[in-house]
This record gives structure tokens, C-alpha cells and sequence, in this order.
């Protein structure tokens, strides 16, 4: 067999690009030809080897984050729950029973899937750790063991596969990151910009083990005894400014910008004999030996919180512009039937301008109630939807075989039994229904006339971790291959056969809420609580791939 | 009873960290999608959570993953609606019939994990770069042609001797560990 060949055949398989004919010659040879067969496998081994290695959505976090969710979510969960709830010794008074209300039900399944998560959780990253006495409190409340939020990051390369996101509380744990910046606020107040390549390791809320790297703490009056341990030197806050090095030999170099700060030997358990107080202007290095000398303060070494916000608004600007560029082409897209970029020239303008060449006006919404909001970056524009009224009306004309829907949005909350991202007025043959249950599943709504209607559903995707943080969903209504998919940023998360083969038709539609039919003297409310700052409407099957890189240069970090 | 149980859902957690890598790309070269690739793996380890209890623990955990998995990919092959989760029955029906024991677990041992960033790290920078846009940033060839300057045949050709090469350097790795 040629090799040469059987290379091309492989590479093309690889890259997503094979066709039916090569499929074919491909099975040809692999099913004579063992050491053919052994390397397609290999190949197929180190494509996902490398698979795992770089790409973010199939980082460990998000693995196992799937799991939890899904055993949480499925029977055997349950049981998993209620093995934890019953391992953690409840009184049974507490269990909710049969007479409880379907309203109570709810929230004490949600509080406990939220209990089970975090203990689940608890046994994945700190198995050392007895689960915490569980009390009646933690069952009806979700509980966050965070001690502290990633606020900001700044081309940050995590060493780690586990990377914690901007925005997501963190608990004890480690930190690695090889490169880049990030910025930390603890619970207690402090503020901590690590500089990578470092290793540090969160205890509590106020304390912080530096193995190395370069971190520079803001730590205000209300955080004073903020302590950060070195390899060679524990060092108390004593609210004040401070920069910290910790080279990979361990000698630790404090430089003090304002207040002051006390030093000890290293597990000397604070000995007065030990104690070395550093003013503002101060320095000292301390080598692993012990020894300490005086050094020359240097502030503009560590970067400072000014300079880091200099340098996250840079990286966001960036983006926003490879977001224009993109923006430009999806205009310009002879699927697009309606794209809303959500940006304005006046803030005061009650319309929401369509972008696409054709149709432009007729296309263009009418924003009600809705107010102009900051969307994914400084520049960046969004419509807030809070009130029950607020809402956008459009009317988008025409019949469509297939249809996708995307949208980048921040979900505030979840207030309705569904929040619409975008609904038809009525709900007639054909009309399609694009919204998110008080569950956090992504629905599209599809009245089938052969058919009854159906709401083609994701798994949960919207939960406590990305309430508040911009996203990308999208739905694929694809006739050809007879199926509808999910999308939640960039990965493809469901696929359901379709019911009905049914011509999309939207007309008069809305985004954000659902048009009271002038026919129905009442109808349900539907408000979305949140924002949206870019909507898509296109009259074809858009692949997997575009998906993808459209959540890739749209993402907001 | 609450220390059995808490015991439970230990083992299964450690079970998790221990066998997702390699759990996920043997069910890669079962010719799954790579899309779904995880959403399999994870169907497998709820299976395995399920069944945890009639797992005897002296056996080989790995092994017990892997045959869940086949089985699972073997439904898919059934079902006509999800036949998309699949690159192509016929090649998954090879895969599913010729793989045995000892060929599929060479590249899947722990101690090749840890190599696999070492190697990756070491590649030359326009190998490095190939392997971030492919695997990344989820470009095709063609995608990355203009950027790289080099045609999408090249650069799938590229791709297939990176991997290659990958494979030998984290070979070789290991035995060093080994000696």
C-alpha cells in the first residue's frame, strides 16, 4: 500500500475535511492491512492527546464539571445525593416530605444539588478534606467555599488544565500559571496581582503560600494580618502596599510601597525574636539560608493595579477590534437574514439597526422599554432587559428550510419558567420558539403542523458558575441532516432528531420577551433578565467549525 | 453506612482523575467525532457509576472503562439517529472489531501523559504553531494555509509527521523513566 497515501487520507480524516469517496478508500485499506489500521489509531490517540493539551473547552475542569452536573442531573445521581445528604447524618425532620410543596421541592433539590456539586468537588481537588459538618443552612442555600474571585486576566497562561475563569470564585487550591497576569480579590478585601511564571497556593481567605513567582498586594486597613508565607519567610500585613518575589531557589526579595509590613522566620510561629518590621520605601531579600540583607526598593518593577488595568483595557481593545472585523463579514454573509450587532451611535436611539446589506431598514427593531448597557468590552454595546416590558419587536419575513440562532448574552437570571432569548407573537405552525427554562436548558420551540409541537432541549447549561458572565449560544435547526443541536459557547452540547420535516417562518417576533397575541387577553411572562449584545439569524445550517471560531474571536476575554 | 458511602463516591472520584485522559482518547480511536468524544466518555463514567458496586476491586479499572465504552460505541452504531456522533460506521466497525488488549494500551499508560507536554513544548516554533491553530483554536488546513503560508495539503502532511514524531518522543521518554 502507498503510505503516501494512506498519510493523505489520514491527515484529511484528521482535519475534518474527508469526504465520502475518501471514507471509503480509507476503509479499503485499513481493513486489509493491520499496520495501517495500527497507525490510523495511533494517530487518532495523539489527535486527542493533543486535543486535550490545548483546547480550553476540553480542559479537566470543564470534564469533570460535566460529569458532576450529569450525575447530579441523572437517577444515579439522586442517589448520589441523597447518599451524601445521608453520609453527612441529617436529622430526618429536615428531609422535605411527600405534603412538601412543589415550590419548596424545588429549591431544596437545587440547594442540594448545589450541596452534592460542592462535596462532589470536594472530593475530586481536596481528597485530604473531610466533608464540613452539613447544617439545615447548607441545604437551603447553595454554598460557595471560594475564598477569593479571579477579577481580571491579562494573557494569562495557565500550567494547570484546571484554569480557574475570570469571575468564578476559587477555593483552596493551587495556582500555576506560566505566564501572563492575573489579578486576584480575596473575600477579606486584599488585592493580589500575581505575575507568571509563579506558584502559589491558597489556604484561606487571608492566607496565601508563594512558592515562586512575583505578586504585588494591595491589602486595605479591614484586611490588615493578610499573611503571605515564602519559602524562607512569613510575611503579615499590616494594611499596605507590597511587592513579594520568591525566586525558584526560594530567596525571598519584600519590597514595601506603603504602610508597613512584619516579617518571621518561617515556621517560628510569629517569634518576637524573629519579628522584622518594613516600612514604606523599605526592602530586604532573604535567602533560603536565612540570611537577610537590605536592597534597593523597586516599585515599577511590580506591576501595579493601574498598570494592569492599562493592560487588560489593551487586550480588550484587541479584541473588540478582531470582534469589528468579524462583525464586517457576518454583514456580509449571504446566509445572515437578520444580524443584530447591538452597537449604536447614540445611546438614546430606540432602534435596534440591522446589519445585514439586504432588507437593511425593514429589519431594523424597535426597542422598548430597554436601556443601552456596556456589552462584552469597554465600546462594546448591549440592551439591558430587567422590566417585564422591556423588549425589542422585529419582523423578519420569509420561509426558511433551516435556520441557526446565535446570540452572545449574560444571563442574569433565570426569573420565568422561560426567558426568551427570541419569540414568534403567536406560536402558529412553523413558528419557532428560541428561549431558556428556569432549569438553565436552551429550548427551541418548533410547532410542527404533521406534528405536535416540540421543544427540542440542551442538558442544563446555564448554572450558578456562568450566571453573569457573557456567553455564546446557539441553536441549529438543520433540515438536511434532520436534526436539531445546541451550542453553549462554541460546543456543541445536544443533538436530537428532528420531528417533523416543517417550513421556519418568524414574522412578527421579539427578543427578550413575548409579544402579547392582540387575540389573547392574557399570556405568560416571559421577560429575559440580562443582556444581549449581538443576535444572528441565519436561513441555513451554520457547521460546528463556524460556530466555533465565531465564539473564539467573540469571547470576551 | 456513612463511611461506605463516603467511600463510594471517594473511589469513583479518584476513579474520574485517574482514567478521564485515557478513557477519552481510546474512545477517540473507537472513531468518534471529536466533538463528542467527551460527551461519551462521560455516558461511560455514569455507567461506570452506576455499576460501581458490582466492580471488584482487584480488577483492572482501566480495562472495565474500556469495555463500557465499546459497548456504548457499539449502541451507536445501532441507532440510526445519532449514526453523526460516528467519523463512519464501517470505519468504527474495524476499529471495534481488531482492537485488542495489548496493542490499544501501549499509548495509553499514566506515565506517557506527562510526556506528552514536554514533547509538544519542544517542537520546533512552526510545528508548535500547526499544532496550537489545529488543536487550539479548532482551524482546518485550509484555514491556517494563507496564515502560515503553506498549502492545506502541507499542512495535513505536516500534521500526520508531528503526531508521528510525538509519538516516538513520548516513547522514548518513558523508557528513560524506565531505565
Amino acid at each position: 500500500m502507498n503510505k503516501n497515501h494512506l498519510d493523505e487520507l489520514i491527515g484529511l480524516l484528521l482535519d475534518d475535511s474527508i469526504d465520502e469517496t475518501q471514507i471509503n478508500e480509507l476503509v479499503a485499506i485499513i481493513s486489509d492491512d493491520s499496520a495501517a489500521l495500527q497507525q490510523l489509531r495511533e494517530q487518532l490517540i495523539l489527535s486527542d492527546r493533543l486535543s486535550q493539551y490545548e483546547d480550553d473547552l476540553r480542559s479537566e475542569a470543564s470534564f469533570l464539571a460535566a460529569i458532576e452536573t450529569r450525575l447530579v442531573a441523572s437517577e444515579s445521581g439522586s442517589q448520589f445525593i441523597s447518599n451524601v445528604i445521608r453520609s453527612a447524618e441529617l436529622p430526618k425532620s429536615n428531609q422535605p416530605d411527600s405534603k412538601t410543596s412543589n415550590w419548596l421541592l424545588l429549591v431544596t433539590s437545587v440547594a442540594a444539588g448545589a450541596l452534592a456539586a460542592s462535596l462532589f468537588l470536594m472530593v475530586f481537588f481536596k481528597p485530604s478534606v473531610p466533608p464540613a459538618n452539613t447544617t439545615v443552612t447548607q441545604l437551603e442555600e447553595p454554598t460557595d467555599d471560594g475564598v477569593a474571585v479571579l477579577t481580571k486576566a491579562v494573557d494569562a497562561v495557565w500550567n494547570d488544565e484546571n484554569s480557574p475563569a475570570v469571575g468564578v470564585p476559587i477555593s483552596p487550591q493551587d495556582i500555576r500559571l506560566s505566564s501572563g497576569l492575573v489579578q486576584l480579590e480575596f473575600y477579606n478585601g486584599a488585592n493580589v496581582i500575581i505575575e507568571g511564571p509563579a506558584h502559589l497556593e491558597l489556604i484561606d481567605s487571608e492566607t496565601v503560600i508563594c512558592h515562586f513567582g512575583k505578586v504585588r498586594a494591595r491589602v486595605p486597613q479591614h484586611a490588615q494580618g493578610f499573611t503571605i508565607l515564602s519559602p524562607g519567610v512569613e510575611l503579615v500585613d499590616l494594611g499596605t502596599e507590597f511587592g513579594m518575589e520568591v525566586s525558584q531557589d526560594g530567596n525571598t526579595s519584600v519590597h514595601v510601597f506603603e504602610g508597613k509590613v512584619e516579617l518571621y522566620d518561617l515556621d517560628s510561629d510569629r517569634d518576637m525574636n524573629s519579628r522584622r518590621e518594613l516600612l514604606a520605601g523599605d526592602a530586604v531579600e532573604v535567602a533560603m539560608a536565612g540570611e537577610t540583607r537590605s536592597i534597593e526598593v523597586e516599585e515599577s518593577t511590580f506591576v501595579s493595579v493601574v498598570k494592569l488595568d492599562e493592560m487588560e483595557l489593551k487586550s480588550q481593545q484587541e479584541r473588540f477590534l478582531r470582534w469589528k472585523e468579524l462583525s464586517v463579514k457576518i454583514a456580509n454573509d449571504e446566509r445572515a437574514i437578520a444580524y443584530y450587532s447591538f452597537q449604536t451611535e447614540s445611546t438614546t436611539s430606540r432602534v435596534l439597526e440591522n446589519q445585514t446589506a439586504e432588507n437593511s431598514n425593514h429589519l431594523d427593531g424597535t426597542i422598548v422599554g430597554s436601556s443601552w448597557a456596556e456589552g462584552r468590552w469597554p465600546g462594546k454595546q448591549s440592551l439591558e432587559f430587567k422590566r417585564p416590558s422591556d423588549r425589542v419587536r422585529v419582523h423578519i419575513p420569509g420561509e426558511f428550510k433551516s435556520l441557526t440562532f446565535a446570540a452572545w448574552v449574560r444571563v442574569d437570571g433565570l426569573d420565568r419558567k422561560f426567558n426568551t432569548l427570541m419569540l414568534t407573537d403567536e406560536f402558529d405552525p412553523g413558528e419557532p420558539h428560541w428561549q431558556i427554562n428556569r432549569e438553565g436548558q436552551l429550548i427551541l420551540g418548533v410547532n410542527h403542523p404533521d406534528q405536535k409541537a416540540h421543544d427540542y432541549k440542551s442538558p442544563t447549561i446555564i448554572n450558578l458558575q456562568n450566571l453573569g458572565q457573557w456567553i455564546f449560544l446557539a441553536t441549529v435547526f438543520d433540515a438536511d441532516n434532520s436534526t436539531v443541536s445546541h451550542f453553549l459557547n462554541g460546543k456543541m452540547i445536544s443533538e436530537e432528531a428532528l420531528m417533523g420535516s416543517t417550513m421556519l417562518k418568524i414574522g412578527n417576533a421579539e427578543i427578550g420577551n413575548w409579544g402579547v397575541p392582540i387575540s389573547k387577553t392574557r399570556a405568560a411572562i416571559r421577560n429575559f433578565n440580562g443582556r444581549i449584545d449581538e443576535m444572528m439569524i441565519f436561513d441555513a445550517a451554520i457547521a460546528d467549525r463556524e460556530i466555533r471560531s465565531m465564539y473564539r474571536i467573540g469571547r470576551s476575554r | 453506612m456513612s463511611h461506605s458511602t463516603n467511600q463510594h463516591a471517594d473511589d469513583f472520584a479518584q476513579l474520574v482523575a485517574e482514567q478521564h485522559v485515557q478513557l477519552r482518547s481510546f474512545i477517540r480511536t473507537l472513531g468518534v467525532k471529536p466533538d463528542w468524544v467527551d460527551d461519551l466518555a462521560q455516558d461511560t463514567f455514569l455507567v461506570a457509576h452506576k455499576e460501581l458496586g458490582s466492580f471488584e476491586r482487584e480488577r483492572d479499572f482501566g480495562k472495565w472503562l474500556r469495555g463500557i465504552a465499546r459497548n456504548l460505541v457499539r449502541n451507536e452504531v445501532r441507532k440510526d439517529a445519532r449514526r453523526r456522533r460516528l467519523l463512519s460506521e464501517n470505519i468504527t466497525n474495524i476499529l471495534l472489531n481488531s482492537d485488542n488488549e495489548v496493542e490499544e494500551t501501549t499509548l495509553l499508560e499514566e506515565s506517557r501523559m506527562c510526556a506528552l507536554r514536554d514533547c509538544v513544548e519542544q517542537l520546533p516554533s512552526k510545528s508548535r504553531e500547526l499544532v496550537s491553530g489545529r488543536y487550539g483554536d479548532g482551524w482546518t488546513a485550509s484555514d491556517m494555509a494563507e496564515q502560515v503560508g503553506m498549502t492545506a495539503a502541507a499542512i495535513r502532511q505536516a500534521l500526520v509527521r508531528v503526531r508521528r514524531q510525538l509519538k516516538q518522543c513520548i516513547e522514548s521518554r518513558t523508557t528513560e523513566v524506565e531505565l
